[in-house]
């Protein structure tokens, strides 16, 4: 056998148990030299823990046992010193969060070179001078100036980079990126990508790749991996799994993309018009500088009829949820609402609040919106509480029952916490608690961008059917325009603050005007594998 | 840096005057006055003190001309030692609570950090186990229990240190008074350090140079960086207490500090006394607080980018 076609990496068997409960029960592959493995599975199915099981990289109370071995050494054998020179030098990994994945206090610079100053042994000097070579090879642009930068002063994207430049520092010859591209908006996540193959490329590496989606694995891997609940229950090459997937799951897995709306309601009465909406963010001046005014929504029209949803497309910083908030008169904006014919703008806060009700909200992080310390039916009718003072305390537990009954949850769970649930679970508890007021009107900001594909197929499924049952009005906002074009019927597309195209849904997902929308477009079906 | 340094001042220096001002007329409203005794005086001489004091003149004329000797940095004469003025009083008081606050202070942070660290390092192990336990005793026994307990132990039984007195500041004199003011500080510095060193440890950027392989000095730096925000931000808070606290120590060990005229001044209605007390301890309080949000600044640039105002 040459060099060439000895594997890099043999795991056999490999099992991770926390006390009783095993995440991981005896998942084997193989990986050669240059090529590319995706693991691929829900949230849960056990894929990091697979790694960093193999790794040694989980806390204490964890068992890993089973053989992971990299060229001739067993990882699983491999004293914590002996294990600690191949992590970083050999083996490196990229992180899913991006945001959190760097430390915070210290610079890039000084981050990637401490790693080539105890890695790879350079001077300081030389770690500098060598550290602005990598954020270059990261596509960081002005590298000389970037390196003294600290992770909050980047974006997502950039800091990503940063993480692929420590990754790539001394060469490692197994690169493994867990859900590298999943916190970032989608056309950054394409750039990204093809960085990664870029320098897999040119540094000859090996890459093991986690995700949970199996259409955007499939244009990068040769082999893949499908896990679930602990186990690889399919594996073959990249094509063989894609073009003829033996197992359900993985079969669910490929048809997890929302399908395009198929019906659209037209000529409804007017329920929501906005005219020329502003919204500013000034940053006041210091002594010396002047005061800055930042334009988040920019003269902005719109018109949504009953009915109907609008979905708002663009990515973060465009200033999709600003204007959503500014169209509930969350944030001061200038400009002209009009909601139900009743003209908003000259509304105070008590004068608003009869119809609050009627216009409600669902977030997108459905760990953070929902407190920790109140029951999930106190939740959901904290509103009634509000709105329907007078209601009984049976009365309200019986709306909170038809209310969760009506998201498709189990009426049970109402006496849960939310940690008790799963994601998609409490992004239904979110929505549970916006219908049971009964609005009209609808603003669900990315309601499924944190939950995986086959949770947000259901969570559309149902936005759809209560909106059918309801003849509830939608705004949608989203970076991911295969979830837009699933719900909405017209699509409004953003970029700094203005709308720069907008048209029935079809016709911009169809032929779009715009570069830019047109770069949305192919970014979600990048990720969609088409 | 510097932007951020005279934002904190500026905030600073009407907080101190908000201060001056409130004790100034509550110490006027409390009934009573510098010059009651047991027996009445005789209305004339009582009329000329007051005269030569000026507290004949309307209230407001007081503070300002109060606030105008301030400006020099003359604290006035005392009411009650009528032979000293405050400043005087203070000349040989401050040095020695400086003296006593500051050694507690430095014992607090080193000895609560090593504590703090050594739990940390090994959850469920023995230093953990030390450092909640004295933690808690450190934190619920007061200090006018801690003190007798140590002058019985070490100063009657044990003959080692003297019980109280200070000696012109010998060590030996030391030893008791700075570790009863620091115990509590020591117990509570230990368990923010421990709870901070465990978070910072599992916090994500630290996994990631665990999957680099860095070493554990290495990591340690990082997480203890992160850790040191919390640790630093309650020192402010430290700052006051062991200030209050030396009031009480200073009196068990008979220390001659600032503490005695924090409690006779305000008996005795030393107006000019107490003004000199709360502005001397208002001051410190604030200073220390600068010099915790410069060391947080310097630690975390992200507190220097949020604080610049929007």
């Amino acid at each position: 056998m040459d060099a060439a076609a000895k594997p890099l990496l043999r795991v056999r068997d490999l099992r991770v148990s926390y006390g009783p409960a095993s995440v991981v029960k005896g998942v084997s592959f193989t990986l050669r030299r240059g090529e590319t493995a995706a693991i691929v599975g829900e949230s849960g199915s056990g894929k990091t823990q697979t790694v960093l099981g193999a790794l040694g990289l989980l806390p204490r109370q964890a068992v890993t046992t089973g053989s992971a071995i990299f060229e001739d050494t067993e990882l699983l054998a491999l004293s914590r010193r002996r294990l600690d020179a191949l992590l970083g030098r050999r083996i490196a990994m990229v992180f899913q969060e991006p945001m959190s994945s760097l430390d915070p206090l210290f610079t890039v610079g000084a981050q990637i070179g401490a790693i080539l100053r105890l890695k790879a042994e350079l001077s300081r000097r030389a770690a500098t001078a060598r550290a602005k070579e990598l954020l270059d090879l990261a596509g960081i642009a002005e590298p000389g100036r970037r390196v003294h930068a600290y992770p909050h002063e980047m974006s997502g994207g950039q800091r990503q980079r940063v993480a692929i430049a420590m990754a790539i520092a001394c060469n490692p010859d197994l690169l493994i990126a867990d859900e590298p591209t999943t916190a970032l908006d989608v056309t950054v996540a394409a750039r990204i990508l093809e960085l990664l193959a870029k320098l897999k490329q040119s540094f000859g590496m090996a890459m093991i790749f986690i995700s949970h989606d199996l259409g955007l694995v499939r244009r990068i891997a040769n082999s893949v991996h499908v896990m679930r609940e602990g186990e690889i229950i399919e594996a073959g090459s990249a094509a063989e799994v894609a073009a003829n997937p033996r197992h359900e799951y993985t079969r669910m897995l490929l048809a997890a993309m929302p399908r395009a709306r198929a019906h659209t309601r037209t000529d409804a009465p007017v329920l929501l018009r906005a005219e020329n909406i502003g919204v500013r963010f000034s940053l006041r001046g210091g002594l010396l500088s002047a005061a800055r005014e930042i334009k988040a929504v920019d003269g902005v029209s719109l018109c949504l009829g009953q009915g109907r949803t609008l979905g708002l497309a663009g990515e973060s910083g465009s200033g999709k949820s600003t204007l959503a908030r500014a169209l509930l008169k969350l944030v001061p904006a200038s400009g002209m609402i009009r909601f139900d014919g009743r003209n908003l703008t000259r509304l105070d806060r008590a004068a608003m609040r009869p119809l609050r009700r009627s216009m409600q909200l669902v977030f997108q992080d459905p760990y953070g919106s929902l407190s920790p310390l109140m029951r999930v039916d106190d939740i959901v009718t904290e509103g009634l509480r509000v709105h329907e003072p007078a209601m009984s305390r049976s009365a309200r537990d019986a709306r909170a029952a038809l209310a969760l009954e009506e998201v498709l949850l189990d009426p049970e769970l109402r006496h849960r916490f939310p940690q008790q649930l799963s994601g998609g679970q409490r992004q239904r508890v979110a929505i549970a608690r916006a219908m049971i007021l009964k609005p009209r009107l609808v603003v669900l900001d990315e309601p499924t961008s944190a939950l995986d594909r086959a949770v947000q197929i259901g969570i559309l499924a149902l936005l759809e059917q209560l909106q059918d049952a309801h003849g509830l009005t939608y705004v949608i906002i989203s970076h991911d325009l295969a979830v837009i074009r699933a719900v909405a019927d017209e699509i409004a597309v953003m970029k700094d603050g203005r709308i720069i195209e907008q048209g029935p849904a079809r016709e911009i997902v169809e032929r779009p005007r715009e570069p830019y929308t047109r770069a949305l477009i192919a970014a979600a079906l990048l990720a969609e594998g088409k | 840096m510097l932007r951020f340094f005279l934002a904190r001042v500026a905030t600073a220096v009407p907080a101190l005057f908000i201060i001056i001002a409130l004790a100034f007329f509550l110490m006027r409203l409390a009934p009573g006055g510098p010059f009651d005794t047991e027996r009445a005086l005789d209305p004339e001489i009582a009329k000329n003190l007051r005269r030569i004091y000026r507290l004949d003149l309307p209230l407001m004329r007081q503070f300002w001309l109060y606030l105008q000797n301030l400006a020099h940095g003359d604290l006035g004469p005392s009411l009650h030692w009528r032979d000293f003025t405050v400043n005087e009083l203070f000349a040989k008081a401050l040095p020695v609570s400086a003296t006593l606050g500051a050694k507690a202070m430095l014992v607090a942070i080193f000895a609560g950090a090593a504590l703090g660290l050594a739990g940390a390092m090994r959850p469920g192990g023995i230093g953990a186990r030390v450092v909640d336990g004295a933690a808690i005793f450190g934190i619920i026994l007061p200090v006018f229990v801690v003190a007798p307990l140590l002058q019985l132990g070490f100063g009657l039984t044990l003959h080692a240190l003297p019980v109280g007195g200070w000696n012109d500041g010998a060590w030996q004199n030391q030893v008791l008074p700075v570790t009863t003011l620091a115990l509590p500080q020591i117990a509570i510095v230990a368990r923010l350090m421990q709870a901070a060193l465990r978070d910072a440890l599992a916090m994500p950027h630290i996994r990631t140079l665990r999957a680099f392989g860095m070493p554990r000095y290495h990591i340690y730096i990082h997480a203890l960086r992160a850790a040191f925000a919390p640790v630093v931000s309650y020192l402010g808070l430290a700052a006051a207490n062991v200030l209050t606290g030396s009031v009480v120590v200073e009196t068990i060990f008979g220390i001659p500090g600032m503490g005695r005229y924090f409690v006779d001044g305000a008996l005795g209605r030393d107006y000019t006394l107490v003004m000199g007390t709360v502005i001397v301890v208002a001051a410190a309080v604030l200073l220390f607080n600068l010099i915790v949000d410069l060391i947080l600044a310097w630690l975390d640039p992200r507190v220097r980018y949020e604080s610049r105002p929007r």
